[in-house]
């Protein structure tokens, strides 16, 4: 695609902009806008292109007449017209102009009439009506050498044409404001600055048609397309040589294009391509002449001159001698987008010369923050529309990705090995696993089969009264030292009855404490009754009173406030233990019944807790017990402190009596049992300790039975289980 | 025919309520069943009732409530202490007012700490330490000096061995982090006695239920038997 490279940035724009679409910056100079269209447009005048002229010097020289032809053809001029060139170049076009001809109509800047001024504005609006095509004609214009039959045809045709114009070219010459008379004075008029390359054929029509209104004609002759009636008389063996010569000159053009691609913005800026008139009037064109020079040297140095001068530290010998005219030559004839230095890097660059290259160019990111930067269009100031001059921001180098790193963790063996580790853990709970088949219909059956064993044994029992086991001659020591300490109980004592238990559990511990209850009732004390569970107060009072619960207790038939005082709930917990250690009667003043109860005759003389004769407590937790013994121990003093507790209980309570902390336990109903032996009423009744013994053993027995059977029972399945596996392994 | 006193009516209502919730308890052999459920919530119930009922009759009232209205200045003046503590605990129902309970919580969980701690180190740990050390004192022992040195034996090696049981360390070895043999043994002895002593618990429970189903089916055979 030919284009023309911007001066400021160096890019390549279209050839119809006189901006640059990147940087805004002037592409033409402003004095010479037309004559910098003359090589596409095929001005007459202007300094034919080397490419056309050296293009044309092949060409036989009947053929290089044409051009005269031509010129003779753009003479159809009228006088008026001729005026205007005569003063720009000293000769006179003739008065007798002839007539606008309908192809000169066309373009709509002969057709005004004599008067010349609407055309004239016209004239001004249209300067791009000139076609390419009308390229090879100028450069055959260009050169001056043509047949004399064309040159006797090009006097034939201005003497008949120009004739009937007559003095009206003066008149019209005389109608031209000052500043179009001065405009071929102007330094950029391309006549004023190559006046001596015009052609021969042009300086003999010159000669011909006198120095009086030939002032303006090379301007309008540029501009003016080719006469369509010229086109029209053109035999078809010249219009085909036209076509060819198009041809040839837009492939010229184009490598044209591409060297000036290729070639340092520098060079091109240069009068070295340039024609001497284009040269001469550059300087005094440039719009650009407030930039600094510094910006100007950026400017007019290409980004890819600054890759060539990289490139040539450090790329071989034969590399850096790879020129762009040899890389011209590998594009394909048809690519008609010029090749940039970008493209050849990314093409034809071996990737051992990749590899070389600095990281900006095989980062796109770094390399096209600089791009991005040049985007960046100055608003104000004298940089005003210029782009890419400053950097974007103040203090900031340039801008480069972060370096990449690698991604790959690196661990040491035992951190590997431990991964492995876990991941067969992790892997293990996701396999899925067989699910074990479930024998419901077995296990309630089981459950029916049990608990009817367990019922039938301790029903029957009960209903037949039938002694299946003796009475347990058994006498644990901790229940033989309680024995031992109620029986030397003082009569009348002071006693402090602690219930700790629930209803859950009051079968068990108003068994086992009945037949101590009843040794120490027949002592006669003094009772008072706590607990601190909220159930404990009328648990105790069913233990004293209630015949279903013992009947040896409630024969004895204490009365309250007389015999025992029920100090009812103490709350708190162990820190309500612990005041009630340390300040009773401040800790539960009232009675049940909301009397005060330090003022009845059973707290007589009760001011502490070590004043109690014996601290008996029941229960059936053993964080209730522990806190009666870790609390109280330190304020009770050498009372002695008995333990009436269930079963469940006694592993975790037993080591504080071996510790010497509890004087005496009797642990559930075969405590109670063997308290009940130990303890023989005068009218030897017995209690229900006694009552429930042989349903107890026998149960007992059942269940220990059930036991051992299920444990045959697991080890046969589990031996069948592994001799099956290791059949299935076998 | 006798006549009927209100005492056994009233014993034969007690009684034939007690007898329908036992056998609503008993009716889970049968497995899970709403006649159990109802018997659980009715024994919930009545429970936390009763919980209630003697909270206000032995505690807030005779404590809190009857100074405020007709004790002394000074007792009105001590019982506004625990009835702000209180209130303020009454903000924990509240997740937005929660905090306003925080000094209460904070007095009784640091009393309570104080109160705990304090009476395991002097009543528990203290006293059991020496016990331990005690069990091996043939001292007084007398003829059972035999039985006593092998009490204080089992004693000491099942306190050494379940203390052992529980120390994890092991060394890194190839194959893996292993015990010491020795540690190996000891914790597996360890092991012996915790497994003892699980099983006396749970012998503990069984019988402590055994005792409860005993009470239950006299009851029964009594209340059938009196109809």
């Amino acid at each position: 695609m030919a284009g023309v490279l911007c001066p400021m940035c160096g890019k390549s724009n279209p050839t119809e902009l006189e901006n640059c679409q990147f940087c805004d910056a002037r592409l033409t100079p402003l004095s010479a806008s037309t004559a910098d269209a003359s090589p596409d447009q095929g001005l007459p005048l202007g300094p034919a292109p080397t490419t056309s002229s050296d293009s044309s010097g092949d060409l036989p020289d009947w053929l290089s007449g044409l051009g005269k032809a031509a010129s003779e053809d753009e003479e159809e001029v009228p006088d008026w017209l001729a005026s205007l060139s005569g003063e720009e170049a000293g000769t006179s076009v003739p008065a007798s102009a002839p007539a606008p001809e309908p192809g000169l109509n066309a373009t709509g800047s002969l057709s005004a009439g004599p008067g010349g001024k609407d055309w004239m504005a016209r004239l001004g609006s249209e300067p791009q009506s000139a076609t390419p095509e009308t390229t090879p004609q100028s450069g055959l214009q260009g050169k001056g050498e043509s047949p004399d039959w064309l040159n006797q045809l090009k006097e034939k045709a201005i003497d008949s044409e120009l004739a009937p114009l007559g003095d009206e070219g003066k008149a019209a010459g005389a109608d031209i404001p000052d500043w179009l008379s001065n405009f071929g004075s102007t330094p950029g008029t391309p006549e004023a600055a190559t006046g001596e390359s015009l052609p021969e054929w042009l300086s003999d029509l010159e000669a011909k048609t006198g120095t009086e209104s030939a002032a303006s004609a090379p301007i309008f002759s540029s501009e003016l397309p080719p006469s369509s009636s010229a086109r029209d008389e053109t035999p078809s063996w010249l219009s085909q040589f036209q076509a060819d010569v198009n041809a040839a000159e837009e492939q010229e053009a184009k490598q044209e294009q591409f060297d000036a691609a290729t070639q340092p913005p520098a060079k091109e800026n240069g009068t070295g391509t340039l024609p001497d008139w284009l040269a001469g009037i550059k300087p005094a064109s440039t719009p650009s002449d407030g930039t600094p020079a510094l910006i100007a040297t950026d400017g007019g140095t290409a980004p890819e001159e600054k890759d060539d001068a990289a490139f040539s530290m450090e790329i071989p010998d034969w590399l850096s001698k790879l020129k762009p005219e040899q890389a011209a030559e590998n594009t394909p004839e048809g690519d008609t987008e010029p090749s940039t230095p970008e493209n050849l890097e990314a093409s034809e660059l071996p990737s051992w010369v990749k590899a070389m290259r600095p990281v900006e160019s095989v980062v796109d990111g770094a390399k096209a923050t600089p791009q991005e930067n040049a985007q960046v269009t100055e608003q104000s100031g004298p940089l005003a529309g210029l782009s890419g001059v400053l950097p974007v921001g103040p203090g900031m180098g340039s801008l480069r990705k972060p370096p990449v790193y690698s991604t790959i963790l690196q661990v040491t063996d035992g951190q590997q090995r431990y991964a492995d580790a876990l991941e067969r853990l992790i892997s293990s709970e996701t396999q899925p696993q067989t699910a074990k088949r479930a024998h419901l219909a077995s296990n309630q059956l089981w459950r029916w089969v049990i608990s009817g064993l367990l019922i039938l044994a301790v029903v029957l029992p009960l209903i037949t009264g039938i002694s299946v086991t003796q009475a347990s001659k058994l006498q644990p020591p901790e229940m033989v030292n309680a024995f031992t300490l109620i029986g030397n109980l003082p009569t009348n004592a002071p006693v402090l009855v602690v219930f700790d238990y629930d209803p859950a559990l009051s079968a068990e511990l108003e068994t086992a404490a009945a037949p101590l209850m009843d040794h120490l009732m027949l002592q006669g004390p003094r009772l008072t009754l706590i607990s601190t569970s909220p159930t404990g107060p009328a648990l105790a009072e069913r233990l004293l009173h209630d015949t279903s619960a013992s009947p040896l207790v409630a024969g004895h038939n204490y009365q309250a406030g007389q015999q025992y005082v029920n100090l009812g709930y103490l709350a708190g917990g162990p820190s309500g233990v612990l005041y009630f250690a340390i300040s009773p009667a401040k800790a539960a003043p009232f009675t049940l019944d909301g009397q005060q109860a330090w003022q009845l005759p059973p707290l007589q003389g009760i001011q502490k807790l070590s004043d109690f004769a014996a601290v008996i407590v029941l229960t059936d937790n053993a964080d209730s017990g522990r806190v009666w013994i870790e609390q109280a121990g330190s304020t009770i003093g050498n009372t002695p402190i008995l333990m009436v507790i269930s079963a469940q209980v006694e592993p975790l309570i037993l080591p504080y009596y071996d510790s010497g902390q509890i004087k005496g336990l009797v642990t559930g109903l075969a405590g109670g049992e063997a308290y009940g032996q130990t303890f023989v009423r005068p009218d030897a009744q017995t209690g229900l300790a006694q009552r429930y013994w042989n349903s107890f053993s026998v149960g007992i027995l059942v269940a220990e039975l059930l036991v051992l059977v299920g444990a045959l029972w697991s080890a046969f399945t589990g031996w069948r289980a592994r001799r099956d596996k290791s059949g299935e392994g076998v | 025919m006798p006549a009927i006193s209100s005492a056994n009516v009233v014993d034969l209502i007690t009684g034939g309520i007690s007898f329908l919730l036992t056998l609503m308890v008993l009716s889970y052999l049968i497995g899970d069943n709403p006649v159990f459920l109802v018997a659980v919530y009715i024994f919930i119930g009545v429970a936390a009732g009763y919980a209630a009922a003697v909270a206000w009759h032995q505690v807030l009232d005779p404590r809190l409530i009857g100074p405020l209205l007709s004790g002394s200045l000074a007792e009105r003046l001590l019982t506004i202490v625990p009835l702000v503590l209180g209130l303020l605990l009454l903000f924990k129902l509240s997740p937005r007012t929660s905090h306003l309970g925080t000094l209460s919580m904070a007095f009784l969980v640091g009393v309570g700490a104080a109160v705990a701690v304090g009476g395991a180190v002097m009543g528990t740990l203290f006293p059991q330490t020496r016990a331990s050390m005690n069990a091996l004192d043939l001292s007084g022992a007398g003829q059972y000096w035999l039985e006593r040195l092998s009490e204080g034996v089992v004693m000491l090696v099942g306190t050494v061995t379940t203390l052992v049981y529980f120390h994890f360390g092991a060394k890194a070895t190839a194959s893996g982090p292993q015990r010491s043999k020795l540690v190996s043994v000891l914790s597996w002895v360890g092991q012996v006695f915790i497994a003892i002593t699980f099983g006396v618990l749970f012998a503990g429970v069984f019988v402590a239920a055994m005792t409860a189903l005993i009470e239950r089916l006299n009851f029964i055979i009594t209340f059938l038997s009196s109809l």
